[in-house]
Order: C-alpha cells, then sequence, then structure tokens
C-alpha cells in the first residue's frame, strides 16, 4: 500500500483534478485506489460524477458520531473515494483542527488492511498553516505547481521534505515564461522535479463540467496520455508499507 | 493623487444598456413594464446548460436558483 498526498504549492493549480484523473490512471493499470479528500472545500467528488447535493463526508460522519468509512463510495471495482463532506445549510466550511486531521488521519491509515488498496491518494488543501505532521500520513508527497512567477517565488522559500516531487501542471511548451522557467528548475530543482509534466489542456477543465476525471472525458487527450505517464513514472518511486 | 482620488470613482456611473435592440426598442418607447423576455437568450442558456452535466446540477440546486 502505497500512500501518496497531492498538494498545490498556491491555490487554483489544478491539484483536485490531476488527482481524480491519478486515481483512474491507477485503477485502469490494475490497482485497487481509494482517494481520501482533506480539502474543507470538497471538490474531489464532482470529479466521480457524486451528486452536488449529497453533503455526506467524512467529516459530517465525526460530528454525527458515524464511521468515517461510512462515508465512502466505490465507483466501479477499484476505485473508492471517500468525500470531505459539507454540513448542511453552511456556506463556508469550517478550518479544522490541522494537528487534530493529521492525527487522526495517520491513526485511521495504520489500522487499514494494507491487501485492500495499494494506493491511497490524499488531496491536501493548500494552506499556509498545516503543521508539520501531515508529512507524515504520506511515503510520497507530490507538490504541483504551475509555470509561473508566482510559484517560482514561492519555491524559493519552499522547504522540501523526503520524498517529496515537484511536479508541474497545466504547462504550455508556446509560453515563453513558462520554457524559461522549467529551464531554470531543470537546473535549480533538478533533484526532486518530476520528469514528466502535465501538459495544458482543455480536456482537464471540461472533464469538470462532465464530473469526470480527464481519462473517463477524453482518454486520448494529451492531459491523459501526459498522466499515465505520470502514473507509470510514480509506480516505480516509494516504498510499499 | 489623494487618498479620495484612490477610493472614489472620477466618474459617475454608467448608465445600465440594454443587452438586445428589442429592449432597447421597449426603453426608449418608455414601455419600461412591457412584459419581455428574449426565448432566444433563454434557449441558448438551457442549452449551454445542457452541454455541461455539472452545471446543470448546480443551475437547479437551491443556492443558484435563489441567487
Amino acid at each position: 500500500m502505497r500512500v501518496m498526498a497531492l498538494q498545490g504549492l498556491r491555490g487554483g493549480t489544478g491539484t483536485t483534478s490531476l488527482l481524480a484523473a491519478l486515481a483512474e490512471s491507477l485503477t485502469r493499470a490494475g490497482h485497487n485506489v481509494l482517494c481520501i479528500d482533506l480539502d474543507p472545500r470538497n471538490q474531489l467528488r464532482l470529479h466521480f460524477n457524486h451528486p452536488w447535493q449529497d453533503d455526506s463526508g467524512w467529516a459530517v460522519a465525526e460530528r454525527a458520531d458515524a464511521a468515517w468509512h461510512e462515508m465512502a463510495f466505490s465507483l466501479g471495482d477499484r476505485l473508492t473515494f471517500l468525500p470531505y463532506g459539507c454540513e448542511e445549510g453552511i456556506a463556508e466550511p469550517l478550518e479544522p483542527d490541522w494537528r487534530e486531521v493529521a492525527h487522526v488521519w495517520s491513526q485511521r491509515l495504520a489500522q487499514l488492511d494494507p491487501q485492500r488498496y495499494d494506493w491511497i491518494l490524499i488531496d491536501i488543501p493548500n494552506h499556509s498553516a498545516l503543521p508539520r505532521q501531515m508529512r507524515n500520513l504520506a511515503s510520497l508527497w507530490l507538490t504541483v505547481v504551475n509555470a509561473d512567477a508566482a510559484c517560482h517565488a514561492l519555491l524559493a522559500k519552499h522547504p522540501i521534505g523526503v520524498d517529496e516531487y515537484l511536479l508541474i501542471n497545466r504547462f504550455s511548451p508556446r509560453s515563453l515564461l513558462q520554457n524559461d522557467l522549467l529551464a531554470v528548475w531543470q537546473r535549480r530543482h533538478a533533484d526532486w522535479l518530476v520528469p514528466c509534466s502535465i501538459h495544458q489542456d482543455e480536456a482537464m477543465f471540461e472533464a469538470l463540467a462532465h464530473k469526470r476525471s480527464v481519462l473517463g472525458h477524453r482518454s486520448d487527450s494529451l492531459a491523459s496520455r501526459d498522466v499515465q505517464r505520470l502514473a507509470a513514472w510514480l509506480q516505480t518511486r516509494g516504498t510499499a508499507s | 493623487m489623494s487618498l479620495q482620488d484612490l477610493i472614489a470613482p472620477r466618474l459617475p456611473p454608467a448608465q445600465s444598456k440594454p443587452d438586445d435592440d428589442i429592449r432597447a426598442l421597449v426603453d426608449n418607447a418608455g414601455l419600461g413594464d412591457f412584459p419581455y423576455r428574449n426565448i432566444h437568450q433563454q434557449e441558448r442558456l438551457a442549452a449551454d446548460l445542457e452541454r455541461w452535466p455539472l452545471l446543470r446540477e448546480l443551475a437547479g440546486s437551491p443556492a443558484e436558483t435563489t441567487a
């Protein structure tokens, strides 16, 4: 069982859409995958055709004294996803105690049957105040960036963790700035930069509007092929626990 | 430049303009209460929403319908 966390270096890098696509790619490769949404915005479920009005999720279960795994949903034989949830009538989700979240989820992951899932993918919200303990949840950590000046500035102060990798999402080869940043990052961050980037692709945006991952929407798209390449690369990384 | 210049607009707010010719005609004729509905626009909006399942679903949600 490999546990991998995905987190955007800043908001809006397309991390959740990427996680959904990666999950589908791994299931198509024959792996059993559990996706956990730790983001209070509760968006991951929408990539898996989950009804908008269904507010159930693990955070809601906690407050209702229900078991967290009762809130998990299956999509096909191999994919299971666990929404964050949303309390009825609350537009803005309450900020959780992240230390508590890290503590609770490390216990839950340790209790899971390691034979049940080959991969656990965790959607981590972009949040500057996340405690260091969150890093212990996953044996692989994927930090998702866009090749832009904002991410470049943030990278300059970003502390790199053990088993952390940097992935460029929405890369546009036609952009002079993006090509220059890629060249700089390939030199400066060579030891943790993932060798395959995800190209900018309209299919990725269309996929969410269709309530699917990009692989489910258009498996022949450029982004889908990139994600499959990334999934193959990831399978060679990390250690099984 | 004073702080007031930064926070206060120099120009008065623009008058709202009609979004189509029929609406403009109704306004110019002083028939502001005329119950005009742009059917083409409504049909196009419905077709646009039909194309994208998530947009269609959100359009039917209470939050969107009351907005």
